[in-house]
């Protein structure tokens, strides 16, 4: 049986509060640095990857599509006015080989409008495949996988 | 009946509306905001004499294999047949109405309704019926009950090119008469290849479905409100292109040729590859975009190809499914098309704007603007052509009105009272 290592999962669970609070807090530029340069970034619907499709909502290869997404936002985008919160469980690592940590999250982002409503934008689970590097975790892949495959309205930040 | 503002009561007796005398450069607000309208949209478009959007053939490849959807507001199911045919039906049981398919898709047998188990073969027709001959001698639907006149409600089916079109008809026009030449020539011209299904996206956008399926053939938009090609140096190719319009001017074939003219792209993007040049589509076509009245449209950008089934589901909400594909004889076309999706869909670059515009848009007009109506008048004031040539117009937008108004029953504007309102 897979034996977690305590200190790791500590440092996992700080880095998905960091995550957290970085887009909750509309620091877009940081984002990228949560990754590795070649770290991928996906968001796919539980619907599309039990079927073996690909069918991802965005496909980021590398840290690069990462910060282009960032300054689209900024300078080019036409998208809601709202604020995120993202709400992040049950994390967990649940395998490692050849220095790459397995591990989970539960999430789930409020998104709250211009005029002050909310309600639930997305619900899912990031699958990360997680590397330290100075002892630094860093995700060499997130995936989102959502169980709200129905987006409503659009999808402008990232989850 | 004339109201205090002087604006007349746009309606007749039949239910329907008068069009503003102005003519179809006048596209009133009610039409994205009345019930009335809505429920008459799915008697006269969606189960009325067109063709609707119901999958790709290569979805189904084997007897069994089925797929869900909608046509307006009707849940279907497409399956193909023992004899290697496709059928469609109408998702709900003959006995109370219930649901009798509730995965997307799979492959089946054939079809039992949960509520009491009534069973369906693939052709739709009722083949078991629990306690039909009664129970221990008692009850049961008796000598007279015959399972040939409770059969699930069928479609008609046609396919070009791999496309498959359903109507409920009786006796629908051809489908390749009904498509018009030019968009038959395109759908087989980009279908000579083998495709594969990528992938599907589920959208809700809260607006009247008229104004993203009106937004998708508007070429005056695009380079004004979607900002990512200016600023990351993505030359758009615009200098040759046409629209041809066909079905009364609801459907639309848009066309942008790749550019010629030497122009350099610097793209200013870490991954160029996600605006890159190299187009997978056939005659030096850059885009093509194809709206097939009334619940289709195909989005053919360099290699991000896709098709989205439009489902309205009340004035002021719809639904899309997005089946995204691309070619399966090449597997470098794979990587460009999932590099380039990332324009498109809920989260796209390019798409997001477009939902967000027209949500934002049917909110300022749900409430207080009923008599208020939008405005189409760029290049020919009110004419409605079948062909454009250029980039600079809304008269496609027009043309689509003019169809529309013509199915939906609708008594054309009056060209003296045009003249007169100045
Ligand atoms: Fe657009």
């Amino acid at each position: 049986m897979f034996e977690v290592d305590r200190d790791a999962l500590f440092a996992i669970e700080q880095l998905n509060k960091a995550y957290a609070r970085c887009l909750d807090d509309d620091r877009l530029e940081d984002w990228p640095d949560f990754f590795l340069e070649d770290g991928r970034y996906l968001i796919q619907s539980r619907e599309n990857r039990d079927a073996g499709l690909y069918g991802y909502i965005l496909y980021f290869e590398n840290k690069g599509m990462m910060r282009d997404r960032v300054k689209s936002l900024r300078v080019a985008n036409y998208y809601n006015l709202h604020i995120d919160r993202h709400l992040i469980t049950n994390v967990d690592i649940v395998g490692a080989a050849d220095g790459v940590l397995d591990a989970l999250a539960n999430y789930a982002v409020i998104q709250t409008d211009a005029e002050g409503r909310s309600e639930l934008f997305s619900a899912g689970e990031y699958h990360d495949r997680i590397v330290f590097v100075d002892g630094v975790p860093r995700f060499k892949e997130r995936l989102v996988l959502l169980d709200t495959a129905n987006v409503v309205g659009l999808l402008a930040v990232p989850l | 009946m004339h109201g205090a503002d002087g604006h007349h009561d746009t309606r007749d007796n039949s239910g329907g509306l008068v069009w503003p005398a102005e003519g179809f450069g006048r596209v009133p607000f009610e039409l994205f905001t009345d019930p009335a309208i809505h429920v008459r949209e799915d008697e006269r478009l969606f189960r009325g004499p067109h063709w609707s959007y119901l999958g790709l053939e290569v979805e189904l490849p084997n007897p069994g294999d089925y797929t869900t959807g909608y046509v307006g507001a009707t849940p279907y199911i497409l399956v193909r047949a023992e004899d290697g045919g496709l059928r469609a039906m109408v998702n709900r049981c003959a006995h109370r109405g219930a649901e009798v398919v509730r995965e997307p898709r799979g492959n089946a047998r054939g079809f039992t309704c949960i509520y009491h188990n009534w069973s369906y073969d693939r052709e739709g027709r009722l083949t078991g019926v629990p306690w039909e001959a009664g129970r221990d001698g008692v009850g049961g639907y008796g000598p007279g009950f015959d399972k040939a006149q409770h059969r699930l409600q069928p479609l008609k089916v046609a396919a070009h090119a791999g496309v498959v079109f359903g109507s409920f008809a009786d006796e629908p026009p051809p489908l390749a008469d009904y498509l018009g030449p030019a968009i038959a020539e395109r759908l087989a011209a980009v279908f000579a290849r083998p495709v594969m299904v990528t992938g599907y996206q589920r959208h809700t956008i809260r607006a009247n479905w008229k104004l993203l399926y009106e937004n998708s053939r508007d070429l005056y938009h695009a380079p004004q409100l979607h900002k990512f090609f200016g600023a990351f140096g993505i030359v758009q190719p615009q200098q040759d292109a046409r629209a041809e319009m066909w079905h009364e001017g609801t459907h639309c074939l848009a066309t942008i040729w790749q550019d010629k003219s030497g122009r350099k792209k610097r793209i200013k993007l870490e991954e160029p590859g996600v605006a890159t040049e190299r187009s997978s589509l056939p005659d030096d076509i850059a885009i093509s975009i194809i709206g097939i009245f009334p619940n289709c449209l195909f989005t053919l950008v360099g290699s991000a190809f896709s098709v989205r089934q439009f489902r309205p589901k009340a004035p002021d909400r719809f639904e899309v499914l997005y089946t995204y594909f691309t070619y399966a004889d090449d597997p470098a076309c794979l990587r460009e098309h999932l590099l380039q999706n990332n324009q498109f869909g809920p989260a796209g670059y390019v798409a997001m704007e477009d939902a967000e515009v027209v949500e934002k848009l049917q909110a300022r007009i749900a409430l207080g603007a009923d008599k208020g109506a939008s405005l189409l008048a760029m290049d020919g004031g009110d004419t409605t052509p079948d062909r454009i040539d250029h980039m600079v117009t809304e008269a496609n937008l027009r043309s689509m009105w003019r169809g529309y108004a013509r199915f939906m029953g609708f008594a054309p504007p009056d060209p003296r009272a045009d003249l007169a309102a100045g």
